[in-house]
């Protein structure tokens, strides 16, 4: 039998793992903002606070404007499989 | 005419397996999303169904046959890919009894391997391709998910710790409906492929099509159906143990489950190297337990999944070598497929009834 190296696609092994983190660990990060962005939003306006409920209102914005662009990106790699 | 028979045969039998591939799935999807009331079990089953559905027709590019670079496939006969086929049908269905999530296409690369060996012997098995397609990715699959979900799951509860639950409950849940449909679209894509291709291997095989044929469209829309309604039918059992039974999740666990399964199912397949969903998925859950608390999750339950997983390849071999040693036994002819066809509806009809005499299976009300 060959050695495993020869067996095992190494440099793709350790592709996967590093983009299996940074896709993994950044859609939760980023979902993540989108709910900050969102409750803190409603809060800082029954607070009265429009530019703070404004800012977290943009963060909510882009945040969830990066979860889109992620799902975009999964359906494009399902696609030209 | 025989010839005819046998592929009519081989073709259903695809179809069985495409339905028990879907119905052994569900829980990969819907499991989370049903445990932490992101969605009705009913209503999440189908959503499930349709983007398995919808999945199967956005690549219409055949990989590469299930088996390929793990039998010879010179020594591939309709008899052999029938054996496989059946072996791995019963592998699902037995995990599914003892409710544990396995993966379809191992076990359908384990039935190959099994009536591979008893028609051409061990040389006719490619031992690198079993480690490099089949040992290795379900050692990496699992761990590098549980990784990620583990360290999502922190990042989360870091990042919306402070927040009234309210919202952050209702945000979660909407993110698995996300997340969800992101898996079964790679669901559908991934795994109603593989039941085309090998429709399609049996049509050239057969002299039906001419090699190199892209799958027919009547091939498509069977294949689509028969995942979808597998989906649909739902394994309750093991949405029950994914969803539940390893720990309890919260939303924000489940959409970590979920989100990080599906990115990393994503990225694999992005990278050119393919992970099991069912092995993906279950280390996700497991992750997003353990990271929170060691003892939330219930060791002995994910240990009965890691066991089921090893005995996958060796199981379904050997119930595919069993088969194709039957259906050798009457010949090269149609005969034997149909005597194990008949074998099984008669030990599922009577397996089935027993379970009825017994009690009401496991519904959608208890998933």
């Amino acid at each position: 039998m060959a050695p495993l190296a020869q067996i095992v696609d190494v440099g793709g092994l350790i592709e996967v793992i590093w983009a299996s983190l940074l896709a993994g660990v950044g859609i939760c990060v980023v979902f993540a903002l989108v709910i900050v962005g969102y409750a803190r939003a409603v809060d800082m306006s029954r607070e009265d606070r429009p530019v703070a409920a404004l800012a977290y209102l943009a963060v909510m914005v882009i945040a969830f404007a990066g979860v889109l662009a992620m799902a975009a990106f999964g359906i494009a790699v399902m696609a030209s499989k | 005419m025989d010839t005819d028979l046998i592929l009519i045969i081989v073709v259903v039998t695809a179809l069985v397996f495409d339905f028990t591939n879907g119905f052994q799935d569900t829980a990969n999807v819907v499991a989370t999303s049903i445990s932490t009331r992101a969605m009705p079990p009913r209503v999440a089953v189908a959503y499930a169904a349709i983007f398995n559905f919808i999945g199967a027709f956005i690549s219409l590019e055949v990989a590469a046959t299930i088996a390929s670079g793990i039998v010879d496939a010179e020594v591939v006969t309709p008899q052999m890919v029938f054996g496989g086929l059946i072996g791995a049908i019963a592998w699902n269905l037995i995990t599914w009894y003892f409710g544990l999530p396995s993966s379809a296409s191992h076990a359908l690369i384990g039935g190959m391997v099994g009536a591979a060996f008893v028609a051409a012997g061990p040389d006719a098995v490619l031992g690198e391709g079993v480690l490099g397609k089949v040992a290795i990715p379900a050692l990496l699959a699992p761990t590098l998910a549980l990784v990620v979900a583990g360290i999502g799951i922190l990042l989360i509860y870091r990042i919306v710790g402070r927040l009234r639950p309210g919202p952050v409950g209702r945000g979660f849940k909407a993110g698995q409906i996300v997340s969800g449909g992101m898996l079964a679209l790679a669901h559908g894509t991934n795994d109603a492929q593989k039941t085309m291709g090998v429709i399609t291997l049996a049509l050239i095989a057969g002299g039906e099509l001419v090699p190199g044929s892209d799958p027919p469209f009547w091939v498509i829309v069977s294949a689509a159906s028969a995942i979808a309604l597998g989906t649909y039918t739902g394994g309750w059992r093991i949405i029950r143990t994914l969803g539940s039974r390893i720990h309890k999740m919260d939303t924000a666990q489940g959409f970590a489950a979920q989100g990080s399964g599906a990115a990393v199912i994503l990225a694999s397949t992005h990278v050119g190297f393919p992970l099991s969903t069912t092995h993906t998925i279950s280390g996700a859950v497991i992750g997003s337990g353990a990271a929170k608390r060691l003892s939330a999750v219930r060791w002995g339950v994910a240990g009965n999944i890691v066991v089921a997983w090893v005995l996958t390849l060796p199981g379904a071999a050997g119930i595919g070598a069993i088969t194709y040693g039957i259906t050798r036994m009457f010949g090269t002819g149609v005969v034997g497929p149909i005597v194990v066809s008949v074998a099984l509806l008669a030990t599922l009809a009577y397996v089935f009834a027993r379970r009825l005499q017994r009690g009401s299976p496991i519904t959608a009300a208890e998933g």
